[in-house]
């Protein structure tokens, strides 16, 4: 997936060494109208960008979602707004962050009128799709069956992290249990979950 | 935080139940931005911490009703005054429970319930934690919802990105310190755009 990227040269201590881009260059392409820039800065933030709107706003009208991000982004640049040009990702984040902001923002002022205008009972929500409804049952039961192979100390375990919130440290020191034993424990029942959930995914295939 | 250029699967999972603070945040979401496989790994990650958490929910639940089943069928099995004396005996321990786990956390929260803005504003003392009881009557039905808190100025202050539902509340804990002023809490059930929105005021 890295290799169909282009690669860089400017490297910092938190990014990760393998997805580092020549973002200065970029920049500076997008700038002079490189259109195979445009191209390269579409397929590199395309995926991610609509992955953070979808989870923040939901998949209505996404695709305008990405394009107006884009389009902020590639006239942002144009115009010389980004003074770091190395620091492209945390700009684009930004412009995403804003723009989610910026909805969520709409959304809550038309609910807001709405509410003004009603005059009793609560404004019904948009109900979840049957298909995403089921979904989340299902995968709620492949967590009530890793509980089940369990013993009762784990789960009391994984409760008080999961639900209640818990440090690591408190449940450590109140369950007496070592950071390696935590950390074991949780990532078997994390590893359980994906096998019993690539199982169950395999039964529907076949 | 990152191995082999990838955030770890602790900080991956830290993200999703927003514990990470700001600057890990910054380099977790920019590294999400451009590479497709943590985009993944995230997705797992939120799935797994949500069903963990409805699945956790609902077994502590039926425990909790299994135990009260076995204990209500002892009663009747007992003679009219004794009966009497347990259920009292039970209704001081669920008083007892109650005040015990508020104590045992950190510094004593001011509850608040909030219904959805409707004109009017909670208004509460800026002091120590914060419990939450957020009206649930009506919210598009999701097993875990992401709660954010944001400013007058509709600045990010806090999240938990998923709560859940219990006899028809939310219930949150914010246990970092607020400044006085106009803050609104905000639901989102997962994959729906709009979100519920209560108004609170600290003074
Ligand atoms: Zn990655």
């Amino acid at each position: 997936m890295e290799s169909e990227r282009s690669v860089s040269t400017a490297q910092s201590s938190e990014q990760p060494d393998n997805l580092v881009y020549d973002w200065s260059g970029m920049v500076d392409r997008i700038q002079r109208n490189d259109e195979t820039a445009m191209e390269e800065l579409y397929r590199v933030f395309s995926r991610g960008i609509r992955f953070y709107l979808c989870r923040q706003l939901g998949p209505q009208d996404l695709d305008d979602r990405v394009h107006d991000c884009f389009l902020i982004v590639v006239q942002a640049i144009r115009k010389g707004d980004l003074r770091e040009p190395e620091r492209l990702m945390g700009f684009v984040r930004t412009i995403v962050r804003r723009q989610i902001a910026g909805h969520i923002e709409t959304a809550v002022q038309t609910r807001r009128q709405q509410v003004d205008i009603e005059t009793s009972g609560a404004i019904p929500d948009r109900r979840l799709d049957p298909e995403t409804f089921v979904i989340g049952r299902q995968e709620e039961e492949l967590a009530a069956a890793v509980l089940k192979g369990i013993s009762r100390r784990d789960r009391e375990i994984l409760t008080r992290f999961y639900l209640h919130e818990q440090s690591q440290e408190q449940i450590c020191r109140e369950m007496r249990l070592t950071e390696t034993q935590f950390r074991l424990l949780k990532s078997r029942a994390k590893a359980r979950f994906g096998e019993l959930g690539k199982r169950k995914l395999f039964r529907k295939v076949s | 935080m990152f191995a082999a250029g990838h955030p770890e699967e602790v900080v991956l999972e830290q993200y999703a139940m927003g514990k990470l603070d700001e600057p890990a945040v910054e380099a977790v979401e920019e590294h999400i931005l451009v590479c497709v496989s943590c985009q993944d790994r995230l997705d797992l990650t939120e799935t797994y911490v949500r069903s963990m958490k409805s699945a956790l929910a609902s077994a502590q639940k039926a425990e909790v009703e299994s135990r009260w089943r076995t204990r209500i069928g002892g009663w009747f099995q007992m003679p009219a005054p004794a009966w009497a004396g347990a259920a009292a005996v039970v209704l001081l321990a669920i008083v007892a429970v109650f005040n015990l786990r508020n104590f045992t956390r950190s510094g004593i929260p001011a509850a608040v319930v909030l219904t959805a803005t409707r004109g009017e504003t909670a208004s509460i003392e800026a002091k120590g934690p914060l419990d939450l009881n957020l009206d649930a009557r009506d919210l598009t039905p999701a097993s875990t919802y992401r709660v954010q808190l944001v400013n007058g100025e509709a600045e990010d202050v806090w999240q938990q990105p998923s709560a859940t539902v219990s006899d028809g509340y939310i219930h949150v804990r914010i246990g970092k310190h607020l400044s006085r002023g106009q803050y609104f809490v905000r639901v989102f059930a997962s994959g729906a755009g709009t979100p519920r929105e209560y108004a609170l005021q600290l003074r």
